[in-house]
């Protein structure tokens, strides 16, 4: 199950030049957090797992936190502006646009259509190398796209407009690392790979997008228990 | 050509500061089943970017479309247009400061769900595993749990349009009543003492209004009387 890398605390973690980091003060769990432990699909006792071992876990180590730092540190006095500017970017240029090709729910429609036609149940390289391109060149009109709402009053079409914006970089990692991946694993399932490759591919995808490039690593899979004997991963069978 | 249907929709524009006015629009039956909810979409994303609506799941789960539809209080995504008299008037919550179009204000409304302290409260030593519960004292919760804090029943009941500042309404008491019957808490004389107030409880005079608006199908009414009951027995 994919999401922000997290320690079993949930605290977040990224990698360092010294290795594994974790980011003091900034917790993922749930849906949202990938503490290692679910394997490669999403499924229903999950979240039971994610509310009852790590929802508390999380908790204690909040208030763990709390007692020692009672205060986060000094914050950069220009930190909101980017923030700022990214609501200002959407409301500034209001209606500017070549027609409704172009407005933020004919976008999301396209790159929903895109995911769903190149990225879903059966995948093979050609099907989703050509999705890819598809995304990327979607993906290259978003900053084009304009609002035609105005108000700064409970302005729901801005929402949308943010929401599309990080849908559309969730979607091409998704796009990129599934490409990536040449094996079949969980609900990744290639007509080309039918094959789980425990040696080759037993980790994690981490995506990041840099200069508005997407960039894939990988991290190890935790596979030893702290308290219990671990047993070996074994093909699934229906 | 498609069927249209016809809806005239509340707008308010704080912005602006103009009065309230209803505006129509015409939408296409795009499938069998659709439901209001994909009708006020499909306005925001093909006609107009600027309506403004809550939403979230789309499946009667999160409570966010609460609505007046055509002079009755429910939930947008699980209300079929199929059903609908047309035009269908969609106005915001009834008795509710409106924030824009159909965004009303619900802060005292979640004011008053805090009121009622919507958690479990013990005094015994916290067990090493669960606070058990027999499957009979689980299904006491049956009927309450499900309430996902829309709003309609409060907001469809007389005694709260007049007294709504004091009066809990029906959504805040059937949850105070989901924690009187949770064999687990064990502070149900203080939260008892709580709501033995004129106002609070009282102000409910079984007009039912609440339980028919609740699209979750339940019974606010008869989770109030469980509570007058409980305060009548520890009187006795
Ligand atoms: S039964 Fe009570 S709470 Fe429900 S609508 Fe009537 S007065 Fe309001
Ligand atoms: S009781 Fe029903 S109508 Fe009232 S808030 Fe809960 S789900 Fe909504
Ligand atoms: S959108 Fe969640 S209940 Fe209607």
């Amino acid at each position: 199950m994919g999401g922000i890398p997290t320690n079993r605390f949930g605290e977040v973690v990224y990698n360092g030049p010294e290795g594994e980091r974790s980011c003091a003060g900034l917790y993922a769990i749930g849906e949202a957090a990938c503490v290692s432990v679910h394997g490669a699909n999403r499924l229903g006792g999950n979240s039971l797992l994610e509310i009852i071992v790590f929802g508390r876990a999380c908790g204690n180590q909040v208030m763990k936190r709390l007692k020692q730092h009672r205060y986060h540190p000094a914050l950069d006095k220009d930190c909101w502006q980017k923030g700022v500017e990214r609501v200002e970017s959407w409301l500034g240029e209001l209606n500017r646009s070549g027609g409704s090709d172009c407005n933020i729910a004919n976008i999301r429609l396209r790159m929903q259509t895109i995911m769903q036609e190149h990225f879903s149940v059966y995948r093979t390289d050609e099907v989703m190398r050509e999705g890819v391109q598809r995304l990327e060149t979607l993906a290259a009109e978003l900053p084009e796209a304009r609002l035609s709402d105005g108000n700064r009053i409970f302005n729901t079409e801005l929402i949308e407009a943010m929401e599309l914006e990080n849908l559309m970089s969730l979607a091409r990692v998704t796009a990129a690392g599934a490409l990536a991946r040449i094996e079949s694993r969980g609900a990744h399932a290639r007509d080309d790979y039918p094959d789980r490759d425990d040696t080759v591919w037993m980790k994690h995808t981490l995506a990041s997008i840099r200069d508005e490039h997407v960039k894939l690593d990988y991290k190890p899979v935790r596979v030893r228990p702290m308290t219990v004997e671990s047993f070996p991963p074994r093909k699934r069978v229906y | 050509m498609s069927e249209m249907i016809a809806l005239s929709v509340f707008r308010y524009d704080p912005e602006q500061g103009d009065k309230p006015a209803m505006q129509a629009y015409k939408v296409p039956m795009s499938k069998p089943g659709m439901k209001l909810l994909d009708a006020l979409n499909y306005i925001k994303w093909e006609l107009d970017g600027s309506l403004t609506y809550r939403r979230s799941c789309g499946e009667g789960v999160c409570g966010s479309d609460g609505l007046n539809i055509n002079g009755v209080n429910g939930l947008a995504c699980i209300t079929p247009i199929a059903g609908l008299k047309q035009p269908i008037h969609v106005r915001p919550l009834p008795s509710m400061q409106v924030i824009r179009d159909l965004v009303v204000d619900m802060d005292h409304f979640f004011d008053q769900y805090r009121q009622i302290q919507p958690w479990l409260k013990t005094e015994t030593p916290t067990p090493e595993h669960e606070r058990l519960q027999s499957p009979e004292q689980r299904a006491e919760l049956d009927g309450s749990y499900e309430c996902i804090l829309c709003g309609c029943c409060t907001t469809s009941c007389p005694s709260w349009w007049w007294n709504g500042d004091r009066f809990l309404g029906p959504a805040a008491l059937l949850q105070a009543n989901r924690w009187i019957v949770d064999s687990r808490d064990e502070a149900m004389g203080e939260r008892l003492d709580q709501l033995e107030d004129s106002f609070r409880l009282y102000r409910c005079h079984q007009i039912m209004n609440c339980m028919e608006a609740c699209p979750k199908e339940l019974n606010p009414t008869a989770a109030i009387d469980n509570i007058k009951r409980k305060i009548l027995a520890r009187k006795s």
